[in-house]
């Protein structure tokens, strides 16, 4: 598994990169003006569209969208290439060199240069991208499809090829057609390797592909396909293999191709063909109503909830049918259904949002140590981008995160964040020994005074912090449980001192943090 | 059982949580199950230098430079019945073998031809080889077979949650006892508490985990493992594994209501230079094992551990003096109720045409081991819900009935 301290060199070297841009303080840069938001007990619609179409926000973001309103912000974030991500862009460029690599180029530097790491260089610029990319709804579907077509980064030479896999097919695709999508994986060499298809020949069929292909990427597991289609389907891809002679690496070998005719869900593809049988096979499944079903419901689950309402599943189905998979009128039919509408709280956060979520939402201040904040708390959480060792990817159920010692990582995390003179770590997190280690507002610093404002009162801090983390107003019996919290044994109503309030204001953020309004979106 | 209804029976929610209660004290005598302590060696441990089989001549016919001597010869093996030995570096485990409290089971392992070191250690710890999309593991589902769980310490994984802890049962992740608390100034603690409880006051999963977090932590003070020292003049390698077995010890010492616990030690994947890299990692293994037992002492009666790895290697060396990933390798049972002092296997020989594909072939299940321990010395009732469509056998004679 990955470790912090092999990186410790170029985790400070990225920081010192990003500080030197101003890159550490874009969140900062947003200045919250504006008119206070208006707390509902249940957030409203934009509100909910932001917690779950982005890794978090601040109050600057939602100002921005609620002055556009809700229809024009969703076609502003289906629009990623109308956004202007240069400076970002060309700044990974500078640090991360495998980001513009061809094959052969990363082949050639990796045989030759010890240190050169292309794998922590994706999983760096992958975090990075989400964590200042005004493109958040982007970013989440590339996460989506890296998750969907699931390859273990750390699994051999996939660490050398999965950079350009990202590039190349899983980027431009992200919001494209599912289609494309499927055939540039398809000839992908991290997926040729991850799943043998590379060594899938004539005399000796693999049907690891074949499953997977269709358990997990097409048709799901009781999508209506056969153990003989399984056998079938690995035939076609036999000959679909890997040499370091083409430029893509991909080649279809011929006379490692099973030439019989095949039979594959039905549809009978004739003898004598080649790399086509297997394009052929792609396209039977891409235009497969499980196909639609199956994909439907992982977005459901993705975007609504873990067991999302047949209705949704059925409307984004059948968008998907009618636009051959094109994933912006997917989304759009499942961003703009009422079971979405009513949808708000239902998804527990995964590592990955809750970390960022804290980073997007609290506009820290620059310490130049922000990104290491973020790659360190997502591994010890569990979910380092790209390093799921199963095709199955990581789970999108609070099951499969929500336990015991998860959750009191977070909130030992969110305690530490919210005082910010504790040591960040407890339990997982070995480069954070608590009590000699550095604390939390060396990596991120929360402009506290800035956020309390005016408010000296209980009553005001609570409300004050509620508003800027949350966005939306909490039950009665919560918020007064925080009030009662932030008098600290005082009156309700009686001013407290300035350091008072401050210590207030840093107690009410701790316990927001951990809370389930902030563990949930 | 759902979290929930662990709740509801034990109490917890309705506890003032300020003022903690010992739930598991109500358990304390009553058990009539070992504690079980899985040791996972990840990365592929080569069991034919764990375990050499010195009485098989093909073993040195295929590995001329990396073979471990003869016993009785320079750096030889330790002899344990005259035709397998112990890599020399392992001596604090034969005391254990001769007393019979230590088995060895050899040519064992996952059927799942699998070579991937995830794959093979998702599938082991699923405890389904071959099916890598069952919800848990093996270990939290001999969990949801006990009638009543004792403590949210019923089952503890040191790093992290093991994939065969995970499920629906609560268990505990920790790296440490001392670390597993909640980080905030004492000032801060009560206040924050009582919000906490106040916040997480519904009866949803969140709400549930909220409150076994603030009982285990509970439950870890008034136990208070960490203070129960060493015993016996044990001695722990100032090593990770070390330091973990030392801390099951002390959570076992504590009364705190721990069944399984699991616990990791990396690095056997020795493709170079075998007999060097897997020298100080068997002295480590073996010495630490070795401390936990004389730790332990008389407790060693109601502990059994067990040790697994995901795969065994090649049983040719390769040109780098190492081995590549093969199959079968060998698992480790120590406890007062293990058949000790005896290597069980059926040896299917080290012959060319004896071989899985080049490696070790597998004449014994892991599950067989495990099962064993479970209807044995665990008194489990339902092996079928632990190892869903595992045909048998269910014992490999390595354990005694309770």
């Amino acid at each position: 598994m990955i470790q912090a301290n092999q990186y410790h060199q170029q985790l400070k070297n990225i920081s010192q990169v990003l500080l030197n841009s101003g890159m550490g303080k874009l969140p900062a840069m947003t200045k919250t003006n504006g008119q206070p938001v208006k707390l509902d007990e249940q957030p409203d619609l934009m509100v909910h569209f932001l917690r779950r179409c982005s890794y978090g926000f601040s109050t600057a973001e939602l100002t921005f969208a609620q002055s556009i309103g809700l229809d024009a912000y969703l076609e502003y974030q289906l629009a990623p290439e109308e956004m202007n991500t240069d400076a970002l862009e060309n700044l990974l460029n500078q640090v991360f060199s495998s980001l513009q690599m061809s094959y052969a180029e990363i082949i050639a530097r990796s045989r030759t240069d010890n240190d050169f790491n292309p794998a922590f260089e994706l999983i760096a610029a992958t975090l990075i991208r989400a964590a200042y990319n005004p493109s958040q709804l982007f970013e989440i579907m590339v996460e989506f499809w890296s998750n969907h077509f699931n390859v273990n980064i750390f699994d051999g030479p996939i660490q050398v090829f999965k950079g350009v896999d990202d590039r190349d097919n899983v980027r431009p695709n992200a919001l494209g057609n599912f289609r494309d999508l499927l055939h540039a994986n398809a000839k992908s060499p991290a997926m040729l390797y991850y799943l043998d298809g590379f060594s899938n020949t004539a005399d000796g069929p693999n049907e690891n592909y074949a499953r997977e292909l269709m358990e997990l990427h097409t048709l799901g597991v009781n999508g209506g396909y056969s153990e003989d289609d399984v056998k079938e389907v690995a035939r076609c891809f036999t000959g679909w293999t890997l040499s370091e002679q083409a430029d893509e690496l991909f080649v279809f070998y011929a006379p490692n191709h099973d030439t019989g005719s095949k039979t594959v869900l039905g549809q009978f593809i004739p003898a004598g063909g080649g790399i086509e049988d297997g394009e052929a096979v792609l396209d039977i499944l891409a235009s497969h109503p499980s196909t639609a079903a199956f994909i439907a419901k992982k977005l459901c689950q993705r975007f609504i909830s873990d067991t999302p309402p047949q209705a949704v599943i059925d409307a984004v189905a059948a968008t998907f049918v009618q636009t051959d998979g094109d994933i912006k009128a997917i989304l759009r039919t499942l961003f703009t259904h009422a079971e979405f509408a009513t949808s708000a709280g239902q998804k527990f956060k995964r590592p990955i949002e809750y970390v960022l979520s804290i980073f997007r939402s609290l506009s820290p201040l620059s310490t130049g140590r922000s990104f290491e904040f973020i790659y360190r708390q997502v591994r010890n959480l569990g979910q380092t981008p790209f390093s799921y060792p199963a095709p199955t990817g990581y789970s999108d159920e609070s099951s499969s995160w929500l336990n015991t010692n998860a959750l009191l990582d977070r909130w030992n995390l969110g305690f530490a964040i919210g005082f910010g003179d504790l040591g960040l770590g407890r339990n997982v997190d070995d480069d954070n020994t608590a009590g000699s280690g550095p604390l939390a507002a060396d990596f991120l610093s929360i402009p506290v005074l800035t956020m309390l404002g005016s408010a000296r009162t209980a009553a005001a801090i609570t409300d004050r912090m509620v508003e800027q983390v949350l966005h939306h107003s909490i039950n009665q019996n919560d918020r007064d449980a925080l009030i009662k919290l932030a008098a600290d044994g005082e009156p309700v109503t009686v001013p407290l001192s300035l350091d008072q309030a401050m210590a207030s204001a840093r107690a009410v953020l701790a316990v927001l943090l951990a809370s389930r309004y902030f563990q949930q979106r | 059982m759902k979290r929930r209804e662990f709740l509801k029976i034990s109490g917890l929610a309705a506890v003032p949580l300020i003022s903690p209660r010992l739930v598991f004290a109500q358990q304390q005598g009553s058990s009539a199950s070992d504690v079980l302590v899985c040791v996972y060696q990840r990365g592929a441990a080569d069991g034919l230098n764990l375990v050499v089989p010195h009485g098989d001549a093909d073993y040195y016919l295929k590995r001329p430079n990396i073979g471990i001597a003869k016993p009785n010869q320079s750096n030889g093996a330790i002899d344990l019945d005259g035709y397998f030995g112990l890599n020399p570096n392992m001596a604090s485990l034969k005391p254990i073998y001769d007393a019979g409290d230590l088995a060895v089971v050899h040519a064992v392992g996952s059927p799942d031809p699998s070579r991937s070191h995830f794959e093979a250690q998702d599938y082991m710890e699923f405890g389904t080889p071959g099916i890598n999309t069952t919800a848990d593991g093996w270990l939290n589902r001999y969990l949801s077979t006990l009638a009543s769980p004792a403590s949210t310490f019923q089952g503890v994984g040191f790093g992290h949650v093991q994939l065969a802890l995970q499920g629906q049962q609560p268990v505990v992740g920790m790296n440490s006892i001392d670390g597993y608390d909640l980080n905030t100034h004492a000032d801060d603690e009560d206040p924050l508490r009582t919000a906490i409880t106040e916040l997480f006051n519904q009866s949803a999963e969140i709400d549930d985990a909220s409150h076994n977090i603030l009982a285990s932590v509970d439950e870890l003070k008034m136990a208070d493992p960490g203070s129960i020292e060493v015993e016996n003049n044990a001695v722990y390698p100032p090593s990770p594994f070390g330091n973990d077995m030392k801390q099951v010890a002390q959570l076992i010492k504590s009364g705190i209501g721990l069944q399984v616990a699991c616990v990791d030690v990396g690095g056997w994947d020795h493709h170079d230079q075998l007999v060097a890299a897997m020298s100080p990692l068997a002295a480590d293994f073996a010495d630490t094992l070795a401390a936990f037992y004389t730790d332990l002492g008389a407790n060693m009666s109601g502990v059994t551990v067990v040790t697994m790895t995901e795969f065994g290697r090649r049983v040719a060396e390769n040109a780098s003096l190492g081995t590549d990933h093969g199959h079968g390798s060998v698992m480790f049972a120590m406890g007062a109720g293990t058949h000790g002092g005896q290597v069980i296997t059926d040896w299917p020989g080290l012959a060319e045409q004896n071989l899985f594909q080049g490696d070790l072939a597998i004449t014994t299940d892991y599950r067989t081991v495990l099962a064993d321990a479970l209807i044995n010395r665990l008194s489990a009732q339902d092996i079928s819900t632990v190892f869903p469509g595992f045909q048998g056998p269910l014992s490999a004679g390595v354990f005694s009935a309770l």
